[in-house]
């Protein structure tokens, strides 16, 4: 043993590696190596910083050399003598310590957690990329991330290549979509135009129909249509339209008491059961062995952060709770979507529907009926459609419909700047401009082509962009591709994780110091799942939960929207090594110190 | 003496180009006898408040007339007596109130070129209402693309509107409500405060001390009687601490104090009466008292450690050089280096002192990530003490290459090893306080925002200045750097500490620790930085024959 250590100390690799002019060289390198992270830093942003020193492999290349320097050293002095002691110690505090950061490199999480007030989530986003794919009418989403770089180039992945049949031709680390978010003109031929955004949890986009050259797109899971109507709209007429709906609002809060749940063989079709949702309301009910449990009821249910909420617009819900052999499941009923099912084979063998007898879906099929009128000529409705009729004389707003399979499901008037929640998804869509485009370009409206840019200085790291199967996708899009017969959505955008447990997110609040706007502090109160002890999330009071830690980081206050509160989720596996090899570090120091003064030398070492 | 005496001299050639220009010589006269009359000693500790804490009327009022002023007081008259003056005379728009710190700025606002101060009618016939206008919209848009002359012009617009505000005595109804709602207007929602408050202004018109001395103690009576939020409730009682704190000037005294004792250390008079280190010490114990219960009172009158902006880092690292300089001191009995720790002690306090616009002696309280005081106090205490460590390690180089370079190069050997000892054990013990500063930084971060290490530059240039250090210690042992060799680079490290501290803030402008320091001072640290380059530089320069031979180890 002796001899294979004083065969490796005489080792001339091993003697330069433990050298103390390499340990002087090494500093010196990694000081003006992170140095230049830093001007990085102010000159762009953080991220960059990130992606050109701190996380770049020839970095951690160096922090390794670090770590052999130091652990060379270490062996180097060996067998030690009691002058040894500081030495030891401070370079094993500091080898702990690298090595806990290593841990924490490797395993870690650090990321963000989205809620708004009234809502949960579960959805943690990195900072690293992904396209995520799903099949039409499939619930399974394939995850393939890949890190952020900021060089341009190709990437390959060929388990998404295998799965989609589509490939992944370049990436731009920065990029544009030319004309995007722009003006109204130039667009080619005369006609209408109209601008909008959607927004989902897969994507945020602002898009442009154009009568004319392109009066017809997909986004996500709908196609979306623009449809000129010809002549005027009289006051009269809008006005018995308000009337419509202020009537269908009327018919509705009056149907909820004699509403129904169906309990469907989801196989068969044929109804196992039906209670009222009075009954369901005292207590759950079993059909066969599932035992069903309402959890909630809406009114105006929406769909955020995969959950629901309630909203703005009419739109009767209910949560369903299923449980079968100690197992559950979490379903979601609509009055005004009868197909829908968070599951399209149903869940236990099940299916779940609203039954309200008689007026609420009259009622609705009447005012639908004739609304429909209005929509000029036939066109081809099946999958699902969005509509927006539009009248060149009233460029301030559309007619939104809403087809699902040739069937109303929704009808809107959407002014400019207003938003309309879809049953897809969660999609929603915000009206932008609309304009009458006279002509004069002559090629015909695409979509904005993307264009590589700088990185700007001192802003956010732009949208980065992939050109998949021919087609760019900026970071946040979605698009549609056909393979063969199957319909593929592919999604780009930031990767994330979920934590195995929601926050839900009651109350959010900012405290300014008295007479200022200065924030004094600011907090959530969430509780996690449906538990019902809520805790008080704020700075340095962060919840701890399994191996999760959830920190209060920032928030989102808008005027006329619930708050959203921002939480970073870290779960780091290296933190005990980091602390220990800390404490370890500063204690060595210390010895070091102390045991080169004369009093210690006079009162130990002499005596030793 | 003489030197006094030039100064006199001077002024009286000062004095007639400063003529004032709005009211004659007897108005002023009858304004200062009026102003000097006013007793504040009852006002002075009522609470008022402003920028989100509890504070004396006497320190509002301190900082109002610094902002409008330059200084803590003019004509001869106190702060507070001013300010009432001010709101209770009719000369106020006619008084030289308003400082325009930017001197090219005289000219676009069209203003006489042959002062620095004016009167409120006079900035308010100058251009600055056509010249602001655009700057404001300016600002609205986007702050940062604001240039120096655009803040400069919006900082004299506020002055004005200050000064208005205190002539229409809106300064002090907003600030006597101690729980100001924001639906409501500034007096709107107390108006028996308004009232107490007006009936004080007019007994101090009727110029009857006893009609005053009611009025005033009835106004802090009705002050004091309000509701106040929580958050401020604990500094109700501090009002009178801070008065007298700010009487008294501790941090001035105790470095005229270390300046006079610094000088006779090191000018190496009376050496033979200091063998005694106790006698030195002793000699340093009031100077150091005196410092110590300055700090105290700004911890107790805050109720945080006063490190969160650059003027409390800056009295807290004078503390450690002092502190250290003594440990020094004692260990190594070296009294000139001790003096001249304790002269850089007293230039560090008396330049904090003497330039209150740059560097805000204000006890507000700080952004929301500071408000964890323990973790706060423990990483911002153990690093900026770091600092004065390193300033050590600093000033003990720059001895050496001085007293060299003096020397012509042929200093005594056992001289450089003895400053090299102090040096390096400095050294030593500034990388363990910052290595454990950072640590606890990380610790804090961990704590606050769920990591330990995140590359932000201020925590990325503190490492580099301790990785600089620690590099120069193992250079040392390596044998690259003998005790010349040490001594020269430790000034040459320390501008790494220096951009850890101020450099990452002005320089760079990024990060998360980007709070708590006012801007300006470049120019102060821009020089040292050029003297210490051009000294280092001169010294490798006539010095280098030293250099060369010293990279050899010496002795092996």
């Amino acid at each position: 043993m002796k001899k294979i250590l004083a065969g490796i100390q005489q080792n001339k690799v091993f003697k330069f590696a433990s050298s103390v002019k390499m340990a002087v060289l090494v500093m010196l390198l990694l000081g003006a190596v992170v140095a230049v992270g830093t001007i990085y830093e102010s000159r762009y942003n953080a991220q960059v910083a990130g992606l050109m020193v701190y996380r770049t492999p020839w970095f951690l290349a160096l922090l390794c050399l670090l770590w052999i320097n130091i652990f060379s050293a270490a062996v180097s002095r060996i067998p030690y003598k009691r002058r040894h002691t500081g030495f030891v110690v401070t370079h094993l505090g500091m080898l702990t310590l690298l090595i806990g950061s290593g841990v924490t490199y490797l395993y870690g999480l650090d990321g963000q957690l989205f809620v708004q007030e009234g809502s949960r989530s579960r959805v943690v986003e990195l900072t690293d990329l992904a396209i995520r794919t799903a099949r039409d009418g499939s619930n399974e989403v394939h995850i393939f991330p890949f890190a952020r770089s900021l060089s341009r180039g190709a990437l390959k992945n060929d388990d998404f290549s295998l799965l989609t049949g589509l490939s992944i031709q370049e990436y731009l680390p920065a990029a544009t979509r030319k004309g995007e978010g722009g003006g109204m003109g130039g667009s080619g031929a005369p006609g209408l135009k109209v601008s909008f955004g959607l927004k989902s949890q897969f994507f945020d986009v602002s898009e442009t129909l154009h009568s004319s050259s392109k009066p017809e797109m997909q986004m996500g899971p709908a196609r979306i249509r623009l449809v000129e109507e010809s002549g005027a709209v009289s006051v009269a007429e809008s006005q018995k339209e308000n009337k419509k709906g202020n009537q269908r609002e009327k018919i509705k809060e009056a149907v909820a008491p004699g509403a129904t749940l169906v309990v469907l063989n989801a196989k068969t079709g044929k109804i196992m059961a039906e209670w009222p949702l009075s009954l369901l309301r005292r207590k759950s009910q079993m059909a066969g062995n599932v035992g069903i449990i309402l959890e909630k009821e809406f009114a105006k249910a929406i769909v955020s952060n995969n959950h629901l909420v309630e909203g703005d617009n009419p739109n009767p819900a209910l949560e369903i709770r299923l449980t079968k052999d100690g197992k559950e499941a979490r379903e979601i009923v609509f009055q005004k979507h009868p197909s829908f099912s968070l599951s399209p084979e149903g869940f236990y063998g099940l299916r779940l529907m609203w039954g309200g007898k008689g007026e609420s879906v009259m009622g609705e099929e009447a005012v639908s009926s004739s609304l429909s009128t209005i929509a000029s000529e036939p066109q081809d409705r099946s999958g699902n459609v969005i509509e927006f009729h539009v009248n060149k004389n009233q460029l301030d707003r559309v007619h939104l419909q809403l087809f699902k399979n040739n069937q109303s499901v929704l009808q809107k008037e959407l002014k400019k700047g207003e938003t309309a929640e879809t049953p897809w998804m969660g999609m929603k869509i915000t009206l932008g401009d609309l304009a009458f485009v006279e002509g004069g370009g002559t090629a015909p409206a695409s979509e904005g082509e993307v264009m590589p840019i700088e990185i700007p200085f001192r802003s956010p790291l732009p949208r980065s962009a992939l050109r998949v199967g021919g087609q760019w996708l900026m970071e946040g899009e979605s698009r549609h591709f056909l393979n063969g017969n199957e319909n593929i959505e592919v999604y780009y955008g930031l990767n994330s994780v979920e934590i195995p447990f929601d926050i839900q997110l009651h109350k959010f609040e900012k405290v300014d110091y008295p007479g200022t706007e200065t924030a004094m502090s600011f907090q959530s109160m969430v509780s996690v799942n449906d538990e019902s002890t809520q805790t008080l999330i704020r700075m340095n009071e962060p919840l701890i939960r399994d191996d999760y830690i959830i920190y209060q980081s920032s928030y989102i206050l808008n005027p006329n929207q619930k708050p959203v509160s921002i939480f970073s989720v870290n779960k780091d596996p290296g933190r005990t090594l980091k602390y220990i090899g800390a404490v370890i570090l500063v204690l060595g120091i210390f010895l070091f110190i102390v045991m080169r003064t004369k009093w210690y030398l006079k009162r130990f070492a002499g005596a030793a | 003496m003489k030197a006094i005496g030039l100064l006199t001299l001077l002024l009286a050639f000062l004095l007639p180009l400063s003529a004032h220009a709005g009211l004659d010589e007897a108005a002023l006269e009858k304004f200062k006898a009026y102003a000097s009359s006013i007793d504040t000693k009852i006002i002075d500790p009522m609470p008022v408040q402003n920028h989100g804490r509890i504070k004396p009327f006497q320190t509002y009022a301190r900082e109002a007339t610094l902002y409008l002023t330059g200084k803590y007081g003019i004509l001869g008259l106190s702060a507070s007596q001013l300010l009432l003056a001010i709101v209770t005379s009719e000369a106020a728009p006619d008084l030289e109130l308003i400082n325009v710190r930017d001197v090219a700025l005289r000219l676009p606002l069209d203003l006489p070129k042959d002062r620095k101060i004016f009167t409120l009618r006079e900035i308010e016939s100058s251009r600055l209402a056509s010249l602001a206008g655009p700057v404001m919209e300016k600002q609205k848009l986007d702050e940062k693309s604001l240039n120096q002359t655009d803040k400069n012009i919006i900082e004299v617009a506020q002055q004005m509107w200050l000064l208005r505000s205190v002539i229409q005595g809106e300064f002090f109804f907003s600030a006597i409500d101690l729980d100001p709602k924001p639906s409501e207007s500034p007096h709107g929602g107390k108006p028996e405060l308004a009232s107490a408050f007006a009936a004080y202004l007019r007994s101090l018109q009727m110029n009857s001390s006893q009609q005053a001395k009611e009025a005033a103690e009835a106004l802090v009576a009705k002050v004091r009687s309000q509701d106040v939020p929580e958050v401020f409730r604990a500094y109700m009682d501090k009002m009178s601490t801070e008065v007298l704190y700010n009487r008294l000037h501790l941090f001035f005294f105790a470095g005229l104090l270390y300046c006079v004792v610094g000088l006779i250390f090191a000018s190496g008079l009376m050496s033979q009466k200091f063998t005694n280190p106790l006698r030195v010490l002793s000699l340093v114990l009031f100077p150091f008292l005196l410092h110590v219960s300055g700090f105290a009172m700004r911890v107790y009158i805050t109720g945080f450690a006063p490190v969160t902006n650059m003027y409390g880092t800056m009295v807290w690292m004078a503390l450690g050089v002092v502190a250290f300089g003594s440990l020094l001191y004692f260990w190594y009995r070296h009294l000139f280096v001790y003096g001249i720790l304790l002269l850089g002690a007293s230039l560090t306090l008396i330049l904090t002192e003497s330039i209150p616009l740059i560097l805000s002696p204000d006890l507000d309280p700080v952004v929301a990530v500071l408000r964890s005081n323990f973790w706060l106090t423990i990483h911002v205490l153990t690093v900026t003490i770091s600092y004065a460590a390193f300033t050590i390690a600093m000033l003990t180089g720059n001895t050496a290459i001085v007293r060299t370079l003096l020397k012509g190069g042929a200093l005594p050997q056992a001289a450089v090893e003895e400053m090299a000892k102090i040096c390096y054990r400095i050294i030593q013990i500034g990388v363990l306080l910052l290595t454990t500063g950072i640590i606890l930084g990380g610790w804090w971060a961990d704590y606050s925002w769920g990591r330990f290490w995140g590359w932000d530059p201020k925590e990325t240039w503190a490492l580099i200045a301790d990785l600089g250090f620690l590099a120069l210690l193992h250079a040392r042992y390596a044998g690259w750097a003998n005790s010349f060799v040490l001594l020269a680079l430790s000034p040459v490290a320390y501008l790494l500490v220096l951009m850890a501290w101020y450099g990452v803030n002005f320089i760079l402008a990024a990060g998360l620790h980007s709070y708590g320091f006012s801007s300006g001072g470049t120019i102060a640290v821009v020089t040292f930085v050029v003297v210490q380059v051009i000294l280092i530089a001169l010294a490798a320069w006539t010095l280098r024959g030293k250099f060369t031979a010293l990279l050899q180890r010496p002795g092996a």
